[in-house]
């Protein structure tokens, strides 16, 4: 029993009309239950799009979209999300108020808050600079916060969209492995986005690969049952990059053929 | 030795120029010849002594800032109540919109004419011209602050389950605070520009005045009194507004130097 359903869903953005060219188109995807799922795509494919679906931001033309048996409806703690770039956070806050900050919305004391944020951050490796201003700290730094403000809510499901992806790749790694470390054993249903081949597979139960857009849907599935934490020289991840290279390249050449004829 | 070097070097960064300037007016007045129609700074220095005497340039002063004041307070609320209302509902902008951005064109000073028929010459307005000029350059700092705050920083609010007044009040009015203060500071310009243009034609009292009707006398030296002090009345006020600023809202990144 899957957890997340997209069965047959539609999406464009702005008003229905001749005019409107689908995002997305006979969108199809399950979930189970603890599952890390990474979706892979080339951009403006519409990742972003399928994961504002299923945080609530937007909704489907056609099509279903179920969590635990229940349609999706409006943004909730239930899926947290983690926003590409970090303009998320908020600058006015203290690394620990931003992270404090859904703990606060929640009602939770003050002493509770403190305590189980405090605890998230150390945990993300932000101990000494929790009182700091997000201007304050690296790009890194502020992912972490982005990661640490998600975690704390202690969410079944969380979305992120390309969280390293700014990032340059020695610290990319860095957090990757941490993520892997923090997310195994924690039971979380994980839909991750990317549009790095190597992330994937380091963080991945299973790989979906979107189809270029306009009309995307996913093309194609791999499931990695490597044991963790995975290798980055091994054989079968080269193995498995390569599959995955295959199909994806295919619909990035198609963008960039097509941005050239344009 | 280095951070007295450094002092040194600060000071007479801002110390020289001013002295510069003050020779270069001197020997310009000079140059005049004629010491009624363009006085030096010394004789300038004499007549705001002479003024502060009798106590005429205290009370005009007073009469100014206190009308800026006041009319620069009631603006700020007004165009940040406005300004917000504005950039958060659709419909209020639709219907505001078009005043807002045909009124904010007639100048403060376009208006003198009817304001004195309306209001007389007593301090209503005066206060009621300051209030005009202030409130739109607030209004639009505010309701471009609110129309441009990065939309994840509202979703990530809905995500954590901010909705309507709490939303409103730690995501909305914090991250459109910044804007607001910076509008405050452009109105603030705007406001001692008001307010000389309104003491000329319809005052008995103010710095206004005091410039407008020394040309009657043709006391130069008093025009370059009133002058002066507006200017450094402005940069202390712009500098309050720094400080206190700085000291409330430092955790919102406001205005810099
Ligand atoms: N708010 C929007 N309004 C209109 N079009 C949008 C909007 N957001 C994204 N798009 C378009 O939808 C397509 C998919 O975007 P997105 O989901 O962000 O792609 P990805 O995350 O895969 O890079 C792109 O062509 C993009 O231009
Ligand atoms: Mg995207």
């Amino acid at each position: 029993m899957s957890l997340i359903r997209f069965a047959g869903v539609d999406f464009h953005y702005g008003p229905a009309g001749p005019s409107a060219s689908a995002i997305l188109k006979g969108f199809d995807l399950e979930i189970a239950r603890g599952e890390f799922y990474v979706l892979l795509g080339p951009s403006g494919c519409g990742k972003t799009t399928a994961l504002n679906l299923l945080a609530g931001f937007e909704r489907p033309n056609a099509g279903t979209l179920i969590m635990d048996g229940r349609p999706i409806g409006a943004p909730g703690m239930d899926r947290v999300v983690i926003f590409q770039g970090d303009d998320s956070l908020y600058p006015w806050l203290t690394a620990q108020e931003n992270v404090e900050f859904p703990l606060r919305m929640t009602g939770i004391s003050a002493g509770e808050r403190r305590r189980r944020a405090k605890l998230w951050l150390s945990r993300v490796g932000l101990a000494n600079h929790g009182q700091k201003f997000p201007h304050q700290l690296s790009g890194g730094m502020k992912q972490r916060i982005q990661i640490a403000r998600a975690l704390v809510c202690d969410a079944p499901v969380l979305l992120m969209d390309e969280p390293f992806g700014a990032l340059d790749a020695q610290t990319r790694t860095i957090l990757q492995d941490e993520l892997v470390a923090i997310c195994s054993g924690s039971g979380a249903t994980v839909l991750f986005i990317t549009h790095d081949i190597a992330e994937a597979i380091i963080l991945a139960d299973r790989i979906g690969v979107m189809r270029a857009g306009p009309g995307s849907a996913i093309k194609d599935e791999f499931a990695l049952d490597l044991p963790r934490p995975r290798n980055r020289g091994s054989v079968e991840f080269a193995a498995a990059y390569d599959r995955i290279q295959r199909v994806l390249g295919e619909e990035v050449r198609k963008v960039v053929s097509r941005e050239a004829a344009a | 030795m280095s951070s007295a070097g450094h002092y040194l070097s600060w000071l007479a960064l801002r110390v020289l120029p001013f002295i510069g300037l003050i020779f270069l007016w001197d020997a310009a007045a000079r140059a005049f010849d004629v010491p009624v129609l363009f006085p030096t700074p010394l004789a300038t220095w004499d007549k705001a002594v002479q003024l502060v005497g009798e106590g005429q340039l205290q009370s005009d002063i007073a009469i100014s800032l206190w009308r800026i004041g006041v009319g620069f307070a009631v603006g700020c609320v007004l165009g940040t109540v406005l300004g917000l209302m504005m950039g958060l509902s659709r419909p209020v902008a639709d219907i505001l919109g078009p005043f807002v951005h045909t009124l904010r064109f007639i100048g403060p000073i376009a208006w003198i004419s009817a304001v004195m028929i309306w209001f007389g010459l007593g301090e209503t307005s005066k206060i009621v011209l300051i209030v005009y000029t202030t409130t739109f350059v607030v209004l639009v700092s505010a309701m471009i602050g609110v129309m441009t705050i990065h939309p994840n920083k509202l979703r990530a609010a809905r995500v954590f389950g901010a909705r309507g007044w709490r939303l409103f009040l730690y995501v909305t009015f914090p991250a459109t605070l910044p804007h607001i203060l910076s509008g405050a500071r452009l109105a603030m310009m705007n406001s001692f520009m008001t307010i000389i243009a309104a003491e000329m034609v319809a005052a008995r009292e103010g710095l206004g005045f005091l410039i407008f009707n020394s040309r009657q006398w043709m006391e130069v030296d008093a025009i370059f009194v009133g002058m002066i002090a507006l200017g450094l009345l402005g940069l202390m006020a712009d500098m309050l507004m720094v400080l206190l600023t700085g000291l409330l809202f430092r955790r919102f990144r406001p205005l810099s130097p």
